[in-house]
């Protein structure tokens, strides 16, 4: 299943809002120095997409989306 | 629609269906791309469980989430005869489609088990009705079945349903064909004559992806060179495009290749509109040809009478028809909106109109059918039509400019129906000023109040009211008198918002005897002018009357339905600076709360900015002054996108400043503080910095004006004054100073103001002025009975006048119809009662509403 790292800016908001999301996606979420990193494994390309439009709505900026196999994830 | 039964030579999946089955599933999410048998799966699915479904087909038309709603409501006729009007029925008025959901939902629970399909999520992602989904899978009773088909994932909490073992999934791996569907599948096609290796290589290449297999099989009809067509059948979506268009469609007899064509501009086909659109009377029997020979047209109800071509299929047509024939595709268009105009379907006509450049036809039926989308709350849908007309044909006449500002205003795009007027008056000749220069001072008068700048709305409104005499509707021409008489007809409210703001009683008075002397533009204008109203007796300190004039506009708005529901956020912000007052925090809360974000996005800024306030000064009194100063500084970095209007800046100003100040941030509060322009809000906050700092010697002298004066300033000063005096060892003074003013704070029972200072006052006039510096205690508007009601009691009677049932009060406090009875049973009780009519009128004289 591949392994996603999506980052998203930071923001005083946006880390209500990120945690709801991870509680509702399986994702785990991390604050980086860059922003705020949401990250985890998505069986799909609907899955993904269905999190990159929940980003729209909650009305956040995507900085970047990294794909990896499952085995160079940690 | 009620779906239409799978034809008898599908592929039955045996493993899908078993899956879907699973006992415990509430949601069933089925996701995977364009054809990939989503749809085809889930409706064998349903006729096989016999179960009664309601099946939703939607288009990007269902953004919008009162328009999902009502198609959603439609649908579920089939599971719950009667519900649609129900459910409508006592609107509640604000988020009206959100409550709605709830009443549905509660009202299905009665239901046998059924089943409710949304098929095509994906076309409404990203948009407001989203949310609307969500809370619907929120509420969902165990007797229904939700089904989701979609794309994309659904923005749905699926963990925790995945977590408690509710949810079945099937994904793109899973409606994946395997070796033995394809065989199955191309067993349909028997004239092909494949070979097992033939139907294995195409699951291969394919991926197992029917649309593919189905392409595939199109192709092959007739061929001879199986062997090599197989090999170089490449089965992605990106190479069977052009394959289709090669091997498929230009296969077609001309007449079916054509038809196909003209109609791909449809997104639901029927023969008669097929007809209209082509001009073929053949049509209907054209439409079985094309069903029977697996053309990608997949009915839509179970008569068979509406159907729409597959979704990659259609797309890959109108690419075709746009490169080949464009003016085929316009003229498709503009047949299409003409029927169905003439069948009763404005919406979809203008659509049609608007896709064909037909914009004089959609423009025209839009301003006669734009009244009916406002009142039915249908904001999103009004703004998706005006932003798709190009801007020269606006600006081509200035009777149109008049009217999109006036419907981009309504619609709540205040930034566009601004950026109108300023283009217009940039091209304007000095003949157009003559003609319509006092028009556009209307426009701005109005744009001005509802962004919150209501000195240049007051003056400007002033101005040209004196000028009105100048125009004489009646003999302009009908284009220019349409967007004139709609925007005199919103002055009034516009200006009474905006007096109401400067807190100017006589002004809102005036303006309200304007609109109501006049026929209302839309009924919402009267739930708008009930909340001016309501407001400006709020900041007077006249409670009770302000909570009178709310609970009008919130029964108004119930009565009016979904289009009143952006006017009720004037009165919700009034009633919670009742509630505020009278320290009912919860209730504050509650009745206001939810209601902000959705006004701020449908162009109320100023009224929203002043709730966000208000809920600020709750969170205040809560002691939750880490959240108010997180809420401001929100609120200042939203509105500064758009630019801050002076009169919101001072706004925030003083309410951080006096935020900052119980927060014990006194430099912060000294900043702000200097940049409060003088007056009377300037000196309360003065004095409270001087408590704060422990200079209360300073609070008398500077006050002293003030505790003079009258409403909530002087209460405010004098419960200032009185903790200073009581601070500096004078409790007596203090309490000679507080029993000045006890009878008329116990009058209206604004107790807060005192709390926040230490003070019980409610307690202190009882006492006779005895009581002193008293502990702080919970007044409430219970006096008078011998056991109080609790809060949630008080929730259920603020819901008695309405009309209403218990039910759907339930509905609306998310509680059961039990609990509502009982707590109905216990108000009777506690009132000494029998009836609601009378629990109605007893809390009334008590003051509890």
């Amino acid at each position: 299943m591949p392994h996603y790292d999506i980052l998203v800016r930071g923001d005083p908001d946006v880390r209500i809002k990120l945690a709801d999301l991870a509680a509702e996606t399986g994702l785990s979420w991390t604050p980086v120095d860059s922003g705020e990193r949401l990250t985890g494994e998505l069986v799909d390309r609907a899955a993904l997409h269905g999190v990159l439009d929940r980003l729209f709505v909650l009305g956040l900026d995507l900085l970047a989306v990294e794909r990896r196999s499952s085995r160079h994830a940690r | 629609m009620t779906p239409a039964r799978p034809t008898l030579d599908i592929v039955r999946r045996t493993r899908l269906m078993d899956a879907l089955s699973a006992p415990a599933a509430r949601l069933i999410v089925v996701t995977g791309p364009a054809g990939s048998g989503k749809t085809v799966l889930v409706r064998d699915w349903v006729a096989a469980t016999g179960e009664p479904t309601a099946w939703l087909a939607l288009d990007p038309s269902h953004s919008d989430p009162e328009h999902f709603l009502e198609a959603l409501l439609t649908a579920l006729e089939e599971v719950a005869p009667g519900l649609h009007e129900a459910t409508w029925r006592n609107d509640p008025g604000d988020h009206a489609a959100d409550q709605a959901v709830v009443r549905a939902i509660d009202h299905l629970g009665t239901a046998p088990p059924s089943v409710v399909v949304l098929d095509d999520l994906h076309t409404v992602d990203r948009s407001p009705t989203t949310a609307l989904l969500a809370r619907l899978v929120e509420v969902i009773p165990e007797k229904l079945t939700l089904v989701v088909c979609s794309r994309t994932d659904p923005p749905l909490p699926l963990h925790r349903f995945r977590l408690a073992g509710e949810l079945v999934e099937l994904r793109e791996s899973d409606l994946r064909f395997d070796a033995d569907e394809a065989a199955l599948f191309f067993e349909r096609f028997p004239q092909l004559a494949l070979e097992e290796h033939h139907v294995e290589r195409l699951a291969e290449r394919t991926e197992g992806w029917v649309a593919g297999l189905q392409f595939a099989a199109l192709s092959l009809a007739g061929r001879d060179d199986t062997d090599a067509f197989v090999e170089r059948f490449a089965g992605s979506d990106r190479h069977v495009a052009d394959f289709l268009l090669d091997e498929v469609l230009d296969r077609q007899p001309d007449h079916v290749r054509d038809f196909l064509l003209a109609t791909s501009v449809l997104d639901r086909l029927c023969a008669p509109l097929c007809e209209h659109v082509t001009g073929r009377p053949d049509a209907a029997d054209l439409l079985r040809r094309i069903e029977h020979d697996h053309l990608f047209l997949l009915p839509l109800d179970r008569d068979r009478d509406w159907f729409r071509y597959h979704h990659l299929f259609g797309q890959l047509l109108r690419r075709e028809l746009r490169m080949t024939r464009p003016d085929l595709e316009r003229a498709g268009h503009r047949r299409a909106g003409e029927w169905f105009a003439a069948h009763g379907q404005p919406g979809r006509a203008i659509d049609h109109l608007l896709e064909a450049g037909d914009h004089d036809a959609a423009y025209s039926l839009l301003t006669r059918h734009v009244h009916d989308r406002l009142v039915a709350g249908r904001h999103e849908t009004v703004r998706g039509w005006l932003n798709r007309f190009p801007p020269e044909f606006v600006a081509e006449r200035p009777g149109r400019q008049l009217f999109f500002t006036w419907a981009f205003g309504r619609a709540g795009e205040l930034a566009q129906a601004r950026r109108i007027v300023q283009r217009a008056r940039a091209a304007a000749t000095p003949q157009t000023l003559d003609e319509v220069g006092l028009h556009y001072e209307v426009v701005e008068a109005c744009v001005a109040s509802a962004i919150g700048d209501p000195d240049t709305a007051v003056t400007l409104g002033r101005s040209v009211w004196e000028r009105r005499h100048d125009v004489d509707v009646a003999a302009l021409p009908p284009e220019l008198a349409l967007g004139v008489r709609e925007l005199w007809g919103y002055l009034p409210l516009a200006m009474a918002r905006a007096h109401a703001m400067l807190d100017d009683r006589a002004g809102v008075r005036r303006w309200a005897r304007v609109m109501r002397g006049d026929r209302p533009r839309l009924p919402s204008d009267l739930v708008g002018i009930l909340g001016a109203e309501a407001w400006v007796e709020a900041r007077r300190g006249r409670l009770r009357t302000a909570a009178e004039l709310a609970d009008q506009a919130l029964v108004l708005g119930t009565e009016h339905g979904r289009g009143a529901r952006r006017a009720l956020i004037g009165a919700r912000t009034a009633l919670a600076l009742v509630h505020r007052e009278r320290n009912e925090l919860d209730r504050a809360v509650e009745v206001l709360a939810p209601h902000i974000d959705a006004a701020c996005r449908e162009g109320l800024v100023a009224i929203a900015t002043l709730g966000e306030v208000e809920m600020a000064r709750v969170e205040c009194a809560q002691g939750r002054a880490d959240q108010a100063i997180a809420r401001l500084l929100r609120v200042r970095r939203d509105r500064a996108a758009l630019g801050t209007p002076a009169f919101l800046a001072e706004m925030l100003d003083q309410t951080e400043c006096r935020v900052r100040i119980q927060a014990g941030d006194l430099e912060r509060a000294g900043d702000l503080l200097g940049e409060i322009d003088p007056g009377p809000e300037r000196l309360l906050l003065e004095a409270r910095l001087a408590l704060a700092a422990g200079r209360g010697a300073e609070v008398g002298p500077l006050l002293a004006d003030l505790r003079g004066g009258d409403g909530p300033r002087r209460l405010e000063a004098v419960a200032l004054t009185g903790r200073a005096l009581a601070e500096a060892g004078d409790p007596a003074a203090a309490r000679r100073l507080l029993c000045e003013v006890a009878e008329a704070v116990e009058r209206e029972g604004a107790v807060r103001t005192f709390l926040d200072e230490g003070f019980d006052i409610a307690e202190l006039a009882r006492a006779g002025g005895a009581a002193g510096r008293a502990p702080v205690a919970r007044p409430d508007g219970n006096r008078g009975l011998v056991e109080p009601l609790s809060d949630r009691e008080l929730s259920v009677l603020r819901y008695l006048p309405s009309r209403l049932s218990n039910r759907e009060i339930g509905a609306e406090l998310y509680v059961s119809l039990n609990t509502v009875k009982s707590h109905l049973k216990t108000i009777y009780r506690k009132l000494d009662v029998d009836r609601r009519d009378d629990a109605v009128r007893r809390a009334r004289q008590l003051g509890l509403i």
